[in-house]
């Protein structure tokens, strides 16, 4: 096969690829959707601007109508993150700006700041939300969450 | 670069090949349910084409508080969990019969479950706890070498937790009827060099006792398993060591009169294994030792033995068997385009010895050089996506065997054609299978020094062509499975030693399969089979039919699963079995669960028989139950 053909069928590869991607509703499309319904439920937004550092969260947000990602924490409605204490001084946490743990021993050092926290235990995905944290914030979930708060 | 993007767009098409819209609704609880799911199959996925596939994901496992393998056997189409008259597990068990070559083959991992004089390790890990476990693929039909180069009928893939889906330390402690109790944990870290996983369980589990003649039956067992892994970047290591003790059942007592009959045993294993991605080289090396010590008696007489004096009766025995094995494997796949391809090479080599023979209390020379096998197997695989809608796979494997002493040397023949079609709601998977397949040692072993026969059985052929249809639209998934299986020269026992039928066996066999699935990744499934096996070799026909309704699903706090299976086989009152468990999580540290099975108490039963090999007069047991009405409840608690 000449280098045209190959070209071709490296288009085409790649084209299904993204065509069969875009229709099958990956983990990643799915976990998206989950941050994107629990922050703009925190916020009581439509859209939520949030930021993240974590790298199983990295470029994931992009086809994602209720969230977009921002540069900077300061820019940020919520803060995503397994380094949480990081962005006390620079971000710090306020009813404007929430924080969210993506790993349990992170939501664990940070349970008076964090409102959250989303991640694998026990070989399942777990979401936590703060109790004390949202009487704190006066912020009410509609009933679906109720099982998720404690 | 180009070869990484190709082969990231081949593999990422293949995955989504087989992927269909699984959201069902938009709910938090629906999201994380499909979440989980959808995390769990993309592996999943990625081996649809290597067979017929029904995968036990960590969520199944979990909702169904699975305690061992034969709980999962017992689920699978095509077969019946059934165990031997030592009370070990050995679905395709029949009196006095081998185990068919190519019946079923478990792996953990890469490590197939294998010792080198018993064959298939079925035997010893069916009953074993499952607390290690991530998740169970359960292929039929023969599937790819990819899964491990040693094919069968009916091929189980155990893979053990991920520690970075784990994430946790934990302690579970479970108790069931009939005095029974388990108590386990795991602890698991990841973090930039690596994850490890360290697991241990205590399992003493009663079972219920028969009585026959004044003998106690007894199927009980005690053991505790130890198993770790390590993962630095490009490797892996292992180790597994299990101890236990366990009473046989009727033993090998012609007349069905044991006199507590047990086995105690040990295996160690250590693995290595190495993947790179990038350059598409895998490798792995397997060592396991084995040793097993087994004491039998019987009220009247166990055996006759050959002595200078003639033919003499003896009533106990006591035998020691250790066994090595050793196998190691080198691969490296290819992609190009539009086609994915792997070559690999693997070498095993099994050592048995009997340490220990005592008839009587009196040691016993048994006269055998026989105690090795060497195995060399090259293969080769390959996938080729002719578009958006169609597979082709293909492969093939040499095998020579070379045993030690004067046996017979074998050389293996297997290969593989596939082609799958995807049509959005229509999908279609066709295969049709050649391959042929050494008895186990233990046949050669007792066929030359126990019938003192001086020729050594055939390879055992089969030829399998299948296909599969499905339609899909959102919640249903129905598929029809159909099959016709011949096997040629397949092994039996005639009364006298191991040898081969001379006619063809035909099994035609047939699945029908709906899936409906529920929100929160719940699902109900229901499975209707049957094998029919046209007479042969003046045997009638043999007929079984089976069925499998199966819903679970997460409500909450609570999950919920409940299962019904039938069965029914020739000479055997219908078997019905209802099971059910109910898991409950207070908070995120702990969870509850009650498990019931078989709670209608009319489960499949099996049926026993003994021959006396002076006079050839035949005693029975029928009735006995392989699946026990049986209570579990447990506790697991996260630190």
């Amino acid at each position: 096969m000449d280098r045209s053909g190959v070209s071709v069928l490296k288009s085409a590869a790649l084209l299904l690829f993204l065509l069969t991607l875009s229709l099958a509703g990956s983990p990643d499309s799915i976990k998206a959707k989950i941050i994107g319904k629990v922050a703009t439920s925190l916020l009581d937004v439509s859209v939520a601007f949030i930021y993240t550092d974590d790298p199983a969260y990295e470029k994931i947000f992009e086809e994602e109508e209720n969230l977009i990602e921002t540069k900077s924490c300061s820019d940020a409605d919520m803060v995503l993150s397994s380094r949480l204490e990081e962005y006390r001084s620079i971000c710090p946490p306020t009813s404007q700006r929430l924080y969210f743990a993506t790993s349990y021993d992170d939501y664990l050092k940070n349970r008076d700041a964090a409102v959250g926290a989303f991640f694998w235990q026990k070989g399942r995905p777990n979401l936590i939300l703060n109790e004390k944290r949202l009487k704190e914030l006066k912020i009410r979930l509609p009933s679906e969450f109720d099982n998720y708060i404690e | 670069m180009p070869g990484k993007l190709l082969r990231a767009s081949l593999t990422s098409a293949v995955i989504c090949f087989f992927l269909s819209p699984l959201i069902a609704d938009e709910s938090i609880e629906s999201l994380i349910g499909s979440y989980a799911k959808r995390a769990d199959l993309s592996e999943r996925t990625k081996r649809e084409s290597d067979g017929y596939l029904m995968v036990f994901t960590r969520q199944d496992l979990d909702r169904m508080q699975i305690r061992s393998l034969r709980e999962i056997i017992e689920k699978t189409p095509f077969i019946r969990y059934n165990e031997s008259r030592l009370g070990l597990s050995a679905s395709f068990y029949a009196p006095y019969q081998p185990d068919p070559p190519a019946g079923m083959r478990v792996y953990i991992n890469d490590r197939i479950l294998y010792t080198p004089f018993f064959g298939n390790a079925l035997k010893l890990f069916g009953q074993l706890d499952m607390g290690y476990i991530d998740h169970v693929e359960v292929y039929y039909g023969l599937p790819s070498q990819t899964l491990g180069i040693d094919g069968a009928v009916i091929v189980i893939k155990m893979y053990t937790k991920d520690p970075e889906r784990e994430n946790t330390s934990l302690a579970g402690l479970v108790a069931g009827s009939y005095g029974s109790s388990e108590l386990y944990g795991y602890t698991t870290s990841k973090d930039e060099e690596g994850s490890e996983l360290f697991y241990i369980d205590y399992k003493n589990m009663h079972r219920k006792e028969s009585r026959y003649k004044s003998s106690t039956l007894s199927k009980d067992r005690e053991s505790t398993n130890f198993y770790s892994q390590i993962e630095r970047g490009r490797h892996r290591f292992e180790v597994q060591a299990i101890g236990g003790r366990l009473d046989t059942f009727l033993g090998y007592s012609p007349h069905l009169d044991p006199l507590d009959p047990h086995l105690s045993f040990r295996y160690l294993f250590g693995g290595w294994g190495y993947k790179n991605r990038e350059t598409g080289v895998e490798s792995f090396l397997h060592l396991t030792r084995n040793s097993s010590s087994h004491y039998d008696a019987s009220k009247t007489m166990l055996g006759i033995y050959q002595s200078t004096q003639g033919a003499i009766p003896f009533s106990s025995s006591r035998l020691k068997i250790v066994q090595h094995h050793a196998e190691a494997q080198l691969k490296k796949s290819f992609a190009s385009d539009g086609a994915e391809s792997s070559l690999g090479v693997q070498a095993k080599t099994g050592r048995f010895s009997l340490e220990e023979v005592y008839l009587d209390g009196k040691p016993y020379d048994m006269p055998s050089r026989f105690n090795r096998q060497t195995a060399l197997s090259l293969f080769a695989q390959g996938s080729y996506l002719i578009d958006e809608s169609r597979i082709v796979v293909g492969s093939i494997k040499g095998d020579r065997y070379l045993m030690d002493d004067d046996m017979r040397d074998y050389s293996l023949l297997s290969g593989r054609l596939g082609y799958i079609y995807n049509g959005g709601r229509w999908l279609s998977k066709s295969f049709i299978f050649y391959g042929s397949f050494a008895p186990e040692a233990k046949s050669l072993f007792e066929n030359r020094y126990l019938y003192r026969r001086s020729g050594d059985p055939d390879a055992e052929r089969s030829l399998i062509v299948s296909t599969k249809i499905t339609y899909r639209e959102r919640k249903h998934e129905t598929s029809l499975l159909a099959a016709r299986y011949i096997k040629n020269d397949a092994l039996h026992f005639d009364g006298t030693g191991y040898g081969n039928f001379e006619d063809d066996i035909v099994i035609d066999c047939i699945l029908f399969e709906h899936i409906y699935s529920l929100p929160g990744a719940g699902r109900f499934k229901l499975d209707v089979w049957t094998n029919l096996q046209q007479p042969h070799n003046s045997l009638p026909n043999r007929n079984t039919y089976g069925a499998i309704a199966d819903y679970s699903r997460s409500l909450g706090r609570f999950d919920l699963h409940t299962a019904l299976v039938y069965t029914y086989g020739p000479g055997l009152k219908p078997g019905w079995d209802l099971e059910g468990a109910l898991t409950y999580r207070p908070s995120h540290r702990v969870s509850l669960f009650v498990k019931g099975s078989n709670i209608l108490g009319r489960a499949l039963k099996s049926d026993y028989y003994g021959i006396d090999p002076v006079t050839g007069e035949v005693t029975r047991v029928n009735g006995i139950d392989v699946i026990e009405r049986r209570l579990w409840t447990g506790v697991e608690y996260q630190f």
